[in-house]
């Protein structure tokens, strides 16, 4: 039998706001202060945690500007590191395409360029995400970058993080650094005395209840009753289930939430109702949990594209 | 002009810096001006747009009187500027108006491919201004100096060098603002003078029948001057439909005819 409510309703729609949570304020807390300081960290936290959307986050606030008159700020230099591209170059490409249209040049003078450009459009930090897939390669060429940065006639001092995602409460490139080779002696040297490897954690029982609040906030207007806060408790249980946090890390992490919230509240709203109940929560949770490996065999066509689910935060 | 936040997507479209035309600059100018800012060889703007909008067929060095309609699209892009302050960096849209078409081209003002810079120009903000592309004229208006078509090493200035840094001999490497500033006579200064006006005035506010009118006189003042009919008169100017602005102009200085002298006419 058809809903009427459900049939009168607009589409679901999936909000897509930048959330500062707990863990973003911890995670670009140690961004800025590289930045400020020009320190070298290593900053890690478990996948999925919301560490790509605190970067982007920050490089879009870092006041970053290209004015006409040909001049260029980039206070904060942000890539993620070239996987597919073990070589140097996928390093140099990325770097240099984070200063947008370019024509095509040697890898010779490309390195070059990219050193004065960083100079001239006064890069202060840089930032590489899922840093664990940097090779030694890339690590000699980031320490070759910034070397030529700090010496003449530039003599800028760039604070640099590694953004890692990380497992079994270690942190990439511990191992790596602490070797003989001068080349890591060097690395180890220029990172931070004081902090060198910072594991940001996810989100305790605590920090999850105004989370879910502002996801009340956020989604009022689809289910005017809501009242996520009330279960923050089975939330956070369910969401520290070993399958979910394999490290028994006892923090919850952006994306299982974010997951675990809009498919509940999506299916609350298609379902008519205005807010969501216990039942419904538990049935998403075992979704992710239990059934999350489920194949789904379907003949059935989606009328329209959904609007595909990404982590908020 | 606008100024460009990363949080926009454009970002990524435009150059790494940006630049916008000086007053009266011309486009090649502008284009070196890109090269410098962005710290690239001499040439090196005009062989990326050239590559992005497959344009092998304008060769090396285009004239750059007019825009090349599959350039101005692009270029306004990288830079993100709007097209028309683009288009006011060449003769585009006066010489449409002078010659009553939508689709001008560099002929029309001159057939002739010369490439000067003023040394003051570009040692005070790098300018290479529309001026320079006025056909006969060998001084800079403003500054009242020889325009430079050669370095003092002898080699001959290159626009778009490929190698070399940006307004810089190719051969030796001298800025082009470090060439000598030579005062013209003022007798040449006069004849400069009158020939400025005189493309000054077509350029700005003439029309097809300023031209026509303007032809008209020369040919009146040469069939008097020499007393023949215009079947004798071996240098009458020929009933063409187009004359270059370049060619007219020329001949109305050589034969005494002023600015002064065409207006009344209008």
């Amino acid at each position: 039998m058809s809903n009427p409510l459900r049939e009168a309703r607009p589409p679901f729609v999936l909000n897509r706001d930048f959330l500062v949570t707990p863990f973003e304020r911890r995670f670009q807390g140690w961004l800025r202060h590289a930045w400020r300081a020009r320190s070298w960290h290593v900053i890690a936290a478990v996948p999925g945690s919301g560490k790509s959307s605190g970067i982007h986050d920050l490089v879009l606030h870092s006041g970053a500007y290209k004015e006409a008159t040909g001049v260029t700020r980039l206070p904060v230099l942000a890539i993620r590191s070239p996987k597919h591209d073990p070589r140097e170059q996928g390093l140099l490409m990325a770097l240099s395409s984070a200063f947008g249209v370019l024509p095509s040049m040697t890898t010779a003078a490309r390195r070059l360029w990219v050193v004065k450009m960083m100079a001239q459009a006064q890069v202060e930090c840089l930032i590489v995400d899922d840093a664990q897939d940097l090779n030694l390669r890339h690590l000699a060429f980031l320490k070759e970058v910034t070397d030529n940065l700090a010496a003449p006639p530039y003599q800028r001092s760039l604070g640099l993080c590694l953004v890692a995602a990380h497992g079994k409460h270690d942190v990439p490139f511990r191992e790596v650094f602490a070797g003989p080779e001068i080349l890591w002696q060097q690395f180890h040297w220029r990172l931070d005395t004081e902090h060198r490897y910072i594991i940001v954690p996810g989100h305790t029982e605590e920090e999850l209840r105004p989370i879910l609040a502002t996801f009340e906030d956020l989604y009022r207007e689809h289910l005017p009753d809501l009242h996520l806060s009330r279960w923050t408790k089975s939330i956070f249980t369910w969401l520290t289930n070993p399958i979910l946090d394999p490290d028994a890390t006892g923090r919850v992490t952006m994306h299982h939430l974010t997951r675990l919230v809009t498919i509940a509240l999506r299916r609350a709203y298609e379902r008519g109702a205005t807010d969501v109940d216990a039942a419904l929560l538990g049935e998403v949770a075992d979704l992710l949990i239990l059934r999350r490996d489920e194949i789904t065999q379907t003949d059935v066509v989606l009328p329209n594209d959904p609007e595909p689910e990404r982590e908020v935060g | 002009m606008q100024t460009l936040p990363l949080a926009d997507p454009q970002w990524f479209t435009t150059f790494p810096h940006r630049v916008s035309p000086i007053a009266d600059e011309w486009l090649p100018g502008l284009l070196l001006r890109c090269d410098e800012a962005n710290d690239w060889s001499s040439g090196t703007t005009y062989r990326t747009l050239r590559e992005q909008t497959q344009l092998e067929r304008l060769g090396s060095g285009p004239q750059f009187m007019v825009m090349p309609a599959l350039l101005l699209e692009p270029l306004a892009q990288l830079l993100l500027l709007p097209e028309p302050s683009l288009l006011a960096t060449t003769y585009h849209a006066e010489l449409a108006r002078l010659y009553d078409t939508p689709h001008p081209y560099g002929r029309l003002l001159s057939p002739q491919d010369t490439f000067h810079v003023c040394p003051a120009c570009v040692a005070h903000v790098r300018l290479l201004t529309r001026t320079l592309v006025w056909p006969s004229l060998r001084s800079c208006p403003l500054h009242q100096i020889e325009l430079r078509n050669t370095c003092q090493c002898g080699a001959k200035l290159r626009l778009f060098s490929g190698k070399t840094a940006p307004f810089t001999c190719v051969a030796c490497g001298r800025d082009w603002g470090n060439l000598p500033h030579c005062q013209i006579s003022r007798t040449r200064a006069r004849q400069e003078r009158q020939l400025g006006d005189l493309y000054e005035y077509f350029l700005t506010s003439g029309t097809p029948r300023h031209l026509a009118y303007a032809t008209e006189i020369l040919r009146q003042q040469q069939k008097e001057k020499s007393g023949l009919s215009w079947r004798q008169h071996p240098k009458v100017i020929p009933y063409r439909k187009n004359f270059s602005l370049g060619y007219l102009v020329e001949r109305l200085v050589a034969v005494g005819i002023s600015l002064h002298d065409i207006r009344s006419y209008w």
